[in-house]
């Protein structure tokens, strides 16, 4: 089993390498130069050139590319932000529990209620209930994050003012941008969810656990549930690093300090450094929550942990 | 006479869908009693395993409907239970082993874990955990499963194992009752008279009363005191087993399900094919079900529903013999 994480860790080098080599190529393709934006349009032309050349700007595209990840392996240095002049990493770092937080929060969230509707619509196949629950996941799915947000802050926070629209100080905060990341979120999974019910729930091992007199509760969340995890686990993995990325919206809607925000004022300022690292960031991120999912299918289904035991 | 465990008096079973209704079990009575076998014969789609289903009260609840009848088990009409006292009934007093050991195991629980399931849910000696673990171990031995492979998944046995399991797992809590659906018929040959041969043998350890229903009339002759053969959603023939064997006269169905008739001493076939294909249950003929089919069919077959002709323990629901009465 080791083995297989072991070559799965492995594998993420290249995948790594390849994101890092495809946002370096189109961050080049940007115009401007670094010396220019570090020191602003009234900065004399030639510190801009000394600039430029001690960064290496100058140097051939490959040699950079090769730089930059000679830096980051050897030293860890993912480079200074041009607006700042102070080390990436350490603002990631800053950053990165806000988006975290909200992450964890709204996956949390629409996870639960996403999975509760979505079994009990498929548990009430054809009623009244099912009905309400599609049309309801159907609305969620089909709201943009963006308008979701803006209406609740004109519901909660103009109108009603229970809830404060923007910041991230007190726990208050977070509630409508939670919110407003997970009711997209919890409409896929409400329809995920039905639809790997309604095929689990005919199964044949359903029939036996309820000839065995196991109570409906039992069969359907201890039996059929338990099959149709794989396809829900794998969907919360994606959800969850997707919601990293749907930070950037929700994060500037309802300006939130974090790495979504951050990504989005770096690629206006053209901060490469930033937004490199961030990107790269992300791509890791992700790869390693999609490397667990995988490590708990062997835990949900043997069949599968079989396969990595022998592979 | 011994007492009767299991009687089902004019059972009448439809599914309903907003297109079409099928007529599966038309009005069929049979009665066992405690540790003898019943075998119900008959071709796929006769309504064999919509009985046994109904018996456990586990049809779909969406599309199906009991339309009369009576399920009298251990004195009590199940019908009647509520679904909690029903729960007590699946599993514990009455069991049921499917067709298919491939899909009847939940894939993602050890082979322990479901046959701790199912003693668990019917705790009444109130086991501790190692009792639990104990019986599991217990039941396993008993058909021929090494105890150790309790921790095993379902996708590690074969299908002739995967069998034994699901008949430990109905065994587990010694029923009064086993329904076995074909419990046969998806396994290889070989694994077939293994599987049975163990069933039978355990049934007679246990004294388990046993439905068994299969279209194999080998496995009848071999294993039934009692055989209800099912034709479109009716018990066509009823009696015991010498009756079907050895008795003089049959229903046209019968006839032609054993081409010629065989003894019990000479093996008995397979199903022969009958010309003809089993009405639709949809739109089921007037008058006898058979008639479309029937060598002997007359004008009063295709206009009026035959009534049983009884001799001893023999039914038969055709014309031909109370015709041959009055005449
Ligand atoms: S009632 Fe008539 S048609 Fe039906 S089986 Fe008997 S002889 Fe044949």
């Amino acid at each position: 089993m080791y083995k297989y994480v072991i070559k799965r860790i492995l594998l993420l080098i290249p995948v790594l390498l390849g994101v890092v080599f495809i946002v370096f190529f189109i961050m080049n393709l940007t115009p401007g130069d670094p010396g220019r934006l570090i020191l602003g349009e009234s900065a004399k032309q030639e510190d801009v050139d000394r600039l430029n050349d001690r960064l290496g700007f100058n140097k051939p595209y490959f040699v950079r590319f090769f730089n930059y990840i000679k830096d980051i392996v050897t030293k860890f240095d993912f480079g200074l932000s041009y607006a700042t002049q102070k080390p990436v990493v350490d603002q990631i770092l800053i950053k990165f529990p806000y988006t975290l937080k909200m992450a964890i929060a709204s996956v949390f969230l629409s996870t639960i209620f996403g999975v509760t509707l979505g079994v009990t619509a498929a548990v009430k196949q054809y009623t009244a209930i099912d009905s309400s629950i599609t049309v309801l996941a159907m609305v969620f799915t089909v709201m943009p994050a963006y308008w979701t947000g803006m209406l609740m802050i004109l519901l909660f926070s103009i109108k009603l003012g229970w809830l404060p629209a923007s910041g991230a100080s007190s726990l208050k905060h977070y509630i409508l941008p939670v919110l407003t990341i997970a009711i997209t979120a919890m409409g896929s999974m409400m329809r995920l969810t039905r639809s790997v019910m309604l095929e689990a729930i005919r199964q044949d091992y359903v029939r036996t656990a309820r000839a065995k007199g196991a109570p409906e509760r039992r069969v359907v969340y201890g039996h059929a549930l338990k099959n149709a995890l794989l396809p829900l686990i794998t969907s919360v993995g994606s959800m969850f690093g997707g919601m990293m990325g749907g930070a950037v919206l929700s994060e500037t809607v309802f300006n939130i300090p974090g790495i979504g925000s951050y990504i989005v004022s770096s690629i206006r300022s053209k901060d490469i450094p930033a937004v490199m690292t961030c990107t790269l960031f992300f791509a890791t991120l992700f790869s390693l929550i999609m490397l667990c999912v995988d490590l708990l299918y062997a835990f949900v289904d043997p069949r599968i942990k079989a396969k990595y035991v022998n592979s | 006479m011994s007492e009767k465990l299991l009687e089902v008096k004019n059972l009448e079973v439809i599914y309903k869908t907003d297109l079409e209704t099928v007529r599966a079990v038309n009005n069929i009575s049979f009665s066992l009693e405690k540790s003898q076998t019943l075998g119900l014969v008959g071709e796929t789609g006769a309504g064999k395993t919509t009985t046994a289903l109904a018996l456990l009260r586990l049809l779909p609840d969406r599309t199906a409907r009991v339309l009369q009848g009576e399920i009298v088990f251990n004195g009590k009409n199940i019908m009647e239970l509520e679904e909690k006292e029903m729960r007590d009934i699946r599993g514990e007093k009455i069991s049921m082993i499917f067709q298919d050991p491939m899909t009847a195991l939940n894939p993602v629980m050890t082979v322990g874990a479901q046959i701790a399931e199912a003693l668990e849910l019917h705790n009444d000696a109130n086991r501790g955990k190692e009792a639990v673990e104990k019986r599991v171990n217990e039941v396993l031995e008993m058909v021929g499963i090494p105890a150790m492979r309790k921790n095993d998944s379902p996708h590690q046995f074969s299908g002739g194992m995967k069998q034994r399991v699901v008949i430990a797992m109905a065994l587990a809590c010694e029923p009064e009752l086993l329904i076995a659906d074909e419990p046969t018929t998806a396994l290889d040959v070989t694994i077939q008279a293994q599987v049975l041969a163990m069933m039978n043998e355990l049934r007679d350890r246990l004294q388990t009363a046993m439905i068994m229903i299969t279209h194999d009339l080998g496995i009848i002759a071999e294993t039934c005191d009692n055989v209800a053969i099912m034709y479109a959603g009716e018990i066509i023939e009823y009696g015991t087993a010498e009756d079907i064997f050895e008795g003089e006269q049959h229903h046209p169905y019968t006839v032609g399900l054993f081409g010629s008739i065989p003894n019990l001493e000479v093996e008995a076939r397979r199903l022969s094919p009958i010309d003809g294909l089993m009405p639709d249950p949809t739109n089921l003929p007037e008058g006898c079900k058979f008639s479309p089919r029937c060598p002997h069919c007359t004008d009063k077959c295709r206009r009026e529903q035959p009534a049983y002709y009884e001799t001893g323990t023999h039914r038969i629901l055709c014309h031909l013999y109370s015709k041959e009465e009055s005449l």
